[in-house]
This record gives structure tokens, C-alpha cells and sequence, in this order.
């Protein structure tokens, strides 16, 4: 579902201090990393490669046919347990966002699931209480992935100083969702605390249960 | 098994599975539907795609109906220190239900029996079938093999009716797409026919009929697949 979402005003106002949170340097960060095709990078890389058109509402990219932004446009999706409250199911949400098409996890070999953490806390606006305030609210998480990307690219512009976003994920649950920018990934350590293929035997009675929770189908293509 | 589709809810579901002339994969399959929930829409036409299966040959039923996919496997210990990881991202002593890999063996079945095979496709252009499966080959046709017998052609029936088919356009944009066959023919399909907002409510295809830029299009199609 999506909804009405107007274009970023010309400038955005400074950031107030409640409106930046930070993630500590433990914290655990998920995500479901690609290690095949034509866009394929390391764990705690960003995506150059944008804005995608179905997908990717943070995507900071500038507007028009997706294409290679490096190195000035980069974006990583991930989601964590509410540092606030220390709850939440971030694999929902990663998964979430991997649905392709017709509420379809496809699950190709080589897709990951990667838990980083930063070298350092990561500064991040805070959409929950930022968006509430510019009265883009909830829609930033809603609205059309191009209208969004519109905001995301404004954010980028304005904030240079911070790593990232966090919002709320448009499949609700407590966990919260984050995109971060390239200087936001520096701050990652190169080694991720667990990377397991989606697949691995492992994994996939974790990914079936959370599937079953967001009612979505699995694809196994290869199988 | 001649419940209509709309009623169909898991209450019904589990009250089909209750008759004693189905098989077991078939009363597994529908158990596993009902698990999902009521408001799925493609599961609630579940005795549909049942009913289109008896069509096919008992081998290829029994592979729709009992794919490999559907085991799951036994997960072997995962060492303490990963076990920690998942715990910390809340996640512990999973249930590992098949359900939602049973539901997508039954959204493929049910989308295979709406595709045409090679002979009907090579009717519906007035061509040789050997002449389908060699425009298939060039990627002119949108085409991908069914699950049960890898050697057979199944070929969505949109882009005959849209007349597609031929169009050099066309056969541009599925270059430039994977290979149906490596990912999931369903999604691709929904990329291609789903209206979009950034096309004015317009499909893909629509979008490619009215004149927009295949290398747009082109551009999009790098993107199909990719995670966010």
C-alpha cells in the first residue's frame, strides 16, 4: 500500500538534538547480503548501483535510470532490534525487504544472512520523530518508493554529517529499520559476526518460521 | 473438492484434507495451506490448482505435489559462538515449518497450468513447435521449463495476447532480464505485468506497447533481483 507524500520542501531545517539516535557499537546490525550477479559486493558494502525502482525507499541516488553512483552515492539496508527497548525480529524485516514480487521470498543460492556491527556508534536521523515534524510522518515509510527517494536524496544533501537514516519498516514490528550512507558503512567492521547462506540448514528453519509470520512464499529456485 | 474459491478458508481447507480418498501428499499440502492463514488469496484457490493437477500425468502431480524442496532438512549444531549471534537478534529454537515452501510449490503449480506449452503456443502463432523452442533459445519468447520434466517449455500467455511476440522491443527487454529458468518465473512475470506508480499506473509491458524507452526499461532490468 502506499500513500500521499509531497516533495521535500527546497531546504531542511537543521536537525534537533532528539532527533538524532545512536546505535552503539555492539549493537547488532542484520542483513540479507547478495554474493552473486551483476551487482554483487562485500558484506559491508554499500550499493552504488540506483535508485532502484521498486525498491530501496532510501535510496539517495539521484533521480532517473538506475545506474553505478560510485563513490558518491552508496546505500545499506539493514535492521536491528529496537536499541531502545532491545526487541524486535530484525530477520523479518530484512526479509521483508528481499520479497521480489507478489509476496515471493526467493531464495537464490549465494543470498546471505550477515550480522555486522560498527567499529564505532552510528549516528542516525531519527524519521520517527524528524518525519513528524517536517509532517512527512508515516508516508516516508508508505509512499512511493520514487517519492521517497526524492526525500532521501534531500536528506543525504542537508546531513551530511550523519550516517544514516532509521525508520520505522513498513512491515511494522519492533524492530527498527536503517539505511545507511557510505560514510555510515566505513564504520562497519569488515568481518560480520555470522554470514550464513539463506539456504544452509542452519538458516532456513529460522527463515520458513519468520515466512510463516509475514505470510509470504518461499521460492527455492535451483531446487 | 468442488469448493468455490472465495469461501475457501483454512477452515475448509483442513475440512477437505479430512477426505480419506486423497492422497497424503495431497492432504499434507492442503494442512500446510491452512497454516497460512485465511486471507491469502492465491492459497485460497488451493482445490483449484488440485483439480488442474489431476489433469496432468500422475508423475508430474506427484512432482508438484512432493518436490524435494518441501524436506526440510535437519539443521546441524551451529557453534556456540553463531548460536549467540542469533540469539541476540532474537532468534532461538526455531519450528522450521515447511508451509510457506509447500505454498510456493503450490503458487508455481498453479501458475505453470496457466502457461502455454510449446505445441499451443506453436498454434497459436501458426508455426512448427521446433520453431517455438527456437525463438525460446534466442530469447525472443518468454519461456521457462515446468517443474516436473525439465524438457518442457512453459510459455506465459500474456505476451500472446498482447502481441509481444515479434516485437524487437520485446526481445530487447528479455535480454536483458535473467534467464526465467534462475530465478523465479512468477516474480519476473509480476515485474513485467504489474502496473507501477514511476509508469503512471502502467505495467511494464503497457509502457513498453505505448512507446516508452526500451533502454529505460533496459536499465530497470538490471535492477530485477537485486536486494535493496
Amino acid at each position: 500500500m502506499t500513500s500521499r507524500l509531497l516533495p521535500p520542501p527546497e531546504q531542511l531545517p537543521d536537525v534537533l538534538p532528539h532527533e538524532v539516535v545512536e546505535i552503539p557499537a555492539v549493537h547488532p546490525l542484520v542483513r540479507v547480503h547478495d554474493t552473486t550477479g551483476t551487482h554483487a559486493r562485500g558484506p559491508d558494502e554499500p550499493r552504488w548501483f540506483g535508485p532502484l525502482p521498486d525498491r530501496g525507499r532510501f535510496d539517495h541516488h539521484p533521480a532517473g535510470p538506475p545506474r553505478d553512483h560510485r563513490p558518491d552515492h552508496g546505500v545499506l539496508y539493514a535492521a536491528c532490534r529496537d536499541p531502545s527497548t532491545g526487541t524486535g525480529r530484525p530477520l523479518d524485516t530484512v526479509l521483508a525487504e528481499w520479497v521480489q514480487e507478489e509476496h515471493e521470498l526467493m531464495l537464490r543460492p549465494g543470498l546471505r544472512l550477515v550480522v555486522l556491527r560498527s567499529e564505532r556508534p552510528l549516528r542516525l536521523l531519527d524519521l520517527r520523530t524528524w518525519a513528524q515534524r517536517l509532517r512527512a510522518g508515516t508516508h516516508l515509510s508508505t509512499a512511493a518508493h520514487q517519492a521517497v527517494q526524492q526525500w532521501a536524496h534531500a536528506i543525504r544533501r542537508a546531513y551530511r554529517a550523519l550516517d544514516g537514516v532509521l525508520y520505522v519498516p513498513s512491515t511494522g514490528g519492533e524492530s527498527v529499520a536503517i539505511a545507511l550512507h557510505e560514510q555510515g558503512c566505513d564504520a562497519l567492521a569488515a568481518t560480520p559476526l555470522l554470514a550464513r547462506d539463506l539456504r544452509d540448514p542452519a538458516m532456513l528453519p529460522h527463515v520458513q518460521d519468520a515466512a510463516l509470520r509475514l505470510r509470504l512464499q518461499i521460492v527455492l529456485p535451483g531446487r | 473438492m468442488a469448493a468455490t474459491a472465495p469461501d475457501r478458508d483454512a477452515r475448509t481447507l483442513r475440512e477437505l484434507a479430512a477426505d480419506d480418498r486423497l492422497s497424503s501428499s495431497a492432504r499434507r499440502l492442503l494442512l500446510a495451506a491452512a497454516d497460512l492463514g485465511e486471507d491469502d488469496a492465491a492459497l485460497a484457490d488451493l482445490a483449484d490448482v488440485l483439480d488442474g493437477l489431476r489433469a496432468l500425468d500422475p508423475d508430474a502431480m506427484a512432482a508438484l505435489l512432493e518436490p524435494p524442496a518441501t524436506r526440510v532438512d535437519v539443521a546441524p549444531g551451529l557453534p556456540d559462538a553463531e548460536r549467540a549471534v542469533l540469539a541476540r537478534i532474537g532468534l532461538e529454537d526455531p519450528n522450521g515449518t515447511d508451509a510457506p515452501v509447500v505454498a510456493g510449490r503450490v503458487v508455481r503449480g498453479r501458475f505453470e497450468l496457466s502457461c502455454l506449452d510449446a505445441v499451443a503456443a506453436a498454434t497459436r502463432l501458426g508455426v512448427d513447435p521446433s520453431r517455438i523452442r527456437q525463438l525460446l533459445g534466442e530469447r525472443r519468447l518468454l519461456g521457462f521449463h515446468a517443474t516436473s520434466g525439465r524438457r518442457r517449455w512453459l510459455l506465459p500467455e500474456f505476451q500472446f495476447q498482447l502481441g509481444l511476440v515479434g516485437l524487437d522491443a520485446w526481445t530487447v527487454l528479455l535480454r536483458a532480464l535473467p534467464e526465467p529458468d534462475t530465478t523465479s518465473p512468477t516474480a519476473l512475470v509480476s515485474w513485467l505485468t504489474r502496473s507501477r506508480d514511476h509508469l503512471g499506473d502502467r505495467s511494464r509491458v503497457q509502457a513498453l506497447l505505448d512507446g516508452y524507452p526500451v533502454d529505460h526499461l533496459v536499465a530497470e532490468a538490471g535492477a530485477f533481483g537485486v536486494a535493496a
